[in-house]
C-alpha cells in the first residue's frame, strides 16, 4: 500500500515537471520568435533610416578669385561611384551663384540631373545649360557605376533623355511632347539652390557638394 | 534592495549560464567528461583496491586476471546503476534542460523589452526624419500674355492648419521660381526632435527675371533695418505677421552663430532653394520643407 503510494506520488512529480518542462519549452519558442521579429522590425527601422539620409553628390564646386561683381566657380561632376566625369570653369556677372537641378520622383524617391548654372544677374532661361558634361552617348554619367544592369541603364537614360526634352521646351525650342513626357512634366520641378549675399555667401576656395536627397530636397554642403 | 523575484530570476540567470557552459561550451563539456572519468577511475580504483584486500584476507594471490575480473565488476556494478537510476537521470537531465531554457528565456526577455525600446526609438527617429512641413500653398489662377497670375498663402509649421498670410501677385514668365533661405539642422537635431529645418520663402521670380529682380515677400530684419534689397515696406509683398518675424528672428540668431552651431554639429547647411515649375492655370502647388534636408514642390491632387 505504501510503495503504491510512494509509486504515485513519483507519478505525480514526474507529472509535474514535465509539463513544467513543455511550458517553458514552449514559452521560449514564443519569446525566441517574438524577440526574433522585433530584430526584423529593428533591422527594418535601421535601413529606412539609412535610405532616409542617404544622398548623392553629382558635383562639387569652388569659388574661384575674380572681379567685384564677378562669379568665377569650377565645376567637377562625379559618377555614382565618385569617379570624377567632366570639369569646367566659367565667370559670370552676379554676386549670388545658382545651380539649377530638375528633380524626377522614380519609384519612392527621387533622382536630380544638374540642369543649369546662373547667377543672381542672369534669368533662369539664359543660364549655362549643364546635361552636356554628364551625358555619355545618352546616359547620365552621374548615376553611372560599375556593375550597373544594362535594363537601368537603359530607364536612366530614357529618363534622362525626356528630361532634356522637357527642360529644351523650356528654352522654347522646337521639340515635340509626348504623353509619357507631360505626366513627367506633371510629377518632376526644379529646384535651385544659391548662396544668400545678404547672409552667407560662398566662400572663395572652399569646396561644396550639391547633395541630392531620396526625398527630394536638395542642399549644398560645405566640405 | 532588488525585489525577491528578481533576485530569483537572477539566480535562474546564473545557475542556467553556468548549466550552458557545462553542457554546450568545449571547456564545459571537457569539465563534465573529466569529471565523469574521474569518478569512474575512483570507483574501479575502490573495486579493485576491495578486491586485493579480499584476497589478502583468502590468502588467494591477486594477479593480472583478478584486477581485470575486479576492473568488470566494478564496470558492470556502473552500468546496473545508471540502468537502475534511468528513470531519475532522465528527470534531472529534463530539470537541467528546463533551468538553461528558462534561464536563455528570461535572458532574451530583457532583450525584448530593451528591443521593444530600442523599436520605439527608432520608430520616433524614423518619424522625426520622414516628417515635413508645408510652407506655402500656390494655386495658379492664369497664365495669360506670358505672365502668371497666383495666390500664394503662407503657413507656419507650428500651426499648419491656417494659412498665415494670403497674396495675389502677377509674375512675367510661366516657368515660376519661388525662392527660400533655408537652414537645415544636422539630422541627430532632427532625429530626436529638437529642432525642425527652417525655410522662408523670401522672393519670386521668373524664367525670364533674374533673381535680383525678382518680386521680395519677406519684410525686415528683426534689428528694423530693411532685410532684402533694401526695399521699403510699400514695395513688399505679402509676409510681415508676428510668427512670420519670430522665425526669421530664430533664423538670424542661428545664422549669426553659424560657425558655433556648425562646430557644435546642430547647423548642417545654410543657403538659398528656389524650387520652380513650369505652371499652368488651376495647378495647385505646395511647398514643403523635408526634414531629411532640403525644400520640395508638389502637386496637390485633388481629393
Amino acid at each position: 500500500m505504501e510503495k503504491k503510494r510512494s509509486l504515485g506520488i513519483g507519478k505525480f512529480f514526474r507529472s509535474i515537471i514535465l509539463t513544467v518542462f513543455i511550458l517553458i519549452l514552449a514559452g521560449s519558442f514564443v519569446v525566441f520568435y517574438y524577440l526574433r521579429e522585433q530584430q526584423k522590425i529593428i533591422q527594418n527601422l535601421e535601413d529606412r533610416i539609412k535610405n532616409l539620409k542617404e544622398t548623392s553628390v553629382p558635383l562639387r564646386f569652388m569659388i574661384l578669385p575674380d572681379n567685384e561683381g564677378i562669379i568665377k566657380a569650377r565645376f567637377r561632376f562625379y559618377s555614382a561611384d565618385g569617379k570624377e566625369i567632366s570639369v569646367f570653369e566659367q565667370a559670370w556677372e552676379g554676386d549670388e551663384l545658382v545651380i539649377d537641378s530638375m528633380v524626377v520622383p522614380v519609384a519612392d524617391k527621387y533622382i536630380a540631373f544638374p540642369s543649369k548654372v546662373f547667377t543672381d544677374a542672369v534669368a533662369p532661361r539664359d543660364g549655362m545649360l549643364l546635361f552636356s558634361f554628364y551625358d555619355r552617348q545618352g546616359f547620365p554619367e552621374i548615376y553611372g557605376y560599375d556593375g550597373l544592369d544594362e535594363n537601368t541603364r537603359q530607364s536612366l537614360k530614357e529618363l534622362f533623355q525626356q528630361v532634356i526634352s522637357i527642360e529644351s521646351i523650356r528654352e522654347d525650342l522646337p521639340f515635340q511632347v509626348n504623353v509619357r513626357e507631360k505626366e513627367l512634366e506633371k510629377n518632376m520641378f526644379g529646384n535651385a539652390v544659391h548662396d544668400i549675399k545678404r547672409i552667407k555667401t560662398f566662400e572663395k576656395g572652399r569646396v561644396y557638394a550639391l547633395a541630392v536627397h531620396t526625398k527630394g530636397g536638395i542642399e549644398i554642403i560645405e566640405e | 534592495m532588488k525585489e525577491p523575484q528578481i533576485v530569483f530570476l537572477d539566480i535562474i540567470e546564473k545557475v542556467s549560464s553556468v548549466l550552458t557552459f557545462l553542457f554546450t561550451s568545449p571547456p564545459g563539456i571537457l569539465i563534465l567528461i573529466a569529471s565523469v572519468v574521474l569518478i569512474v577511475l575512483m570507483w574501479i580504483s575502490y573495486t579493485v583496491h576491495r578486491a586485493s584486500l579480499l584476497s589478502k584476507i583468502v590468502g588467494k594471490p591477486f594477479n593480472a586476471g583478478s584486477a581485470f575480473l575486479a576492473v568488470m565488476e566494478a564496470l558492470g556494478k556502473i552500468a546496473g546503476k545508471i540502468i537502475f537510476w534511468l528513470p531519475a537521470l532522465a528527470m534531472i537531465t529534463l530539470i537541467t534542460v528546463s533551468v538553461i531554457t528558462l534561464g536563455s528565456t528570461i535572458s532574451r526577455v530583457e532583450e525584448s523589452m530593451k528591443a521593444a525600446q530600442k523599436i520605439k526609438d527608432l520608430s520616433t527617429l524614423v518619424k522625426n526624419l520622414d516628417r515635413n512641413y508645408k510652407v506655402a500653398d500656390v494655386h495658379i489662377l492664369s497664365v495669360e500674355n506670358g505672365a502668371t497670375k497666383m495666390r500664394l498663402e503662407f503657413y507656419d509649421p507650428s500651426n499648419p492648419g491656417n494659412p498665415l498670410e494670403k497674396k495675389e501677385l502677377v509674375v512675367p514668365g510661366r516657368d515660376i521660381y519661388f525662392d527660400s533661405m533655408v537652414l537645415n539642422f544636422d539630422y541627430s537635431q532632427i532625429s530626436e526632435g529638437r529642432k525642425i529645418n527652417i525655410a522662408i520663402p523670401y522672393r519670386i521670380f521668373s524664367e525670364k527675371i533674374p533673381q535680383r529682380e525678382g518680386i521680395p515677400l519677406g519684410a525686415q530684419d528683426i534689428m528694423g533695418t530693411p532685410y532684402i534689397f533694401n526695399r521699403s515696406d510699400t514695395d513688399i509683398y505679402g509676409l510681415a505677421p508676428d510668427v512670420y518675424r519670430q522665425r526669421l528672428a530664430e533664423f538670424m540668431e542661428l545664422i549669426r552663430d553659424e560657425e558655433i552651431s556648425r562646430r557644435e554639429g546642430i547647423i548642417r547647411s545654410v543657403y538659398g532653394s528656389a524650387v520652380h515649375k513650369r505652371v499652368n492655370p488651376g495647378d495647385h502647388l505646395e511647398i514643403r520643407t523635408e526634414q531629411t534636408g532640403g525644400v520640395v514642390l508638389r502637386d496637390v491632387k485633388p481629393f
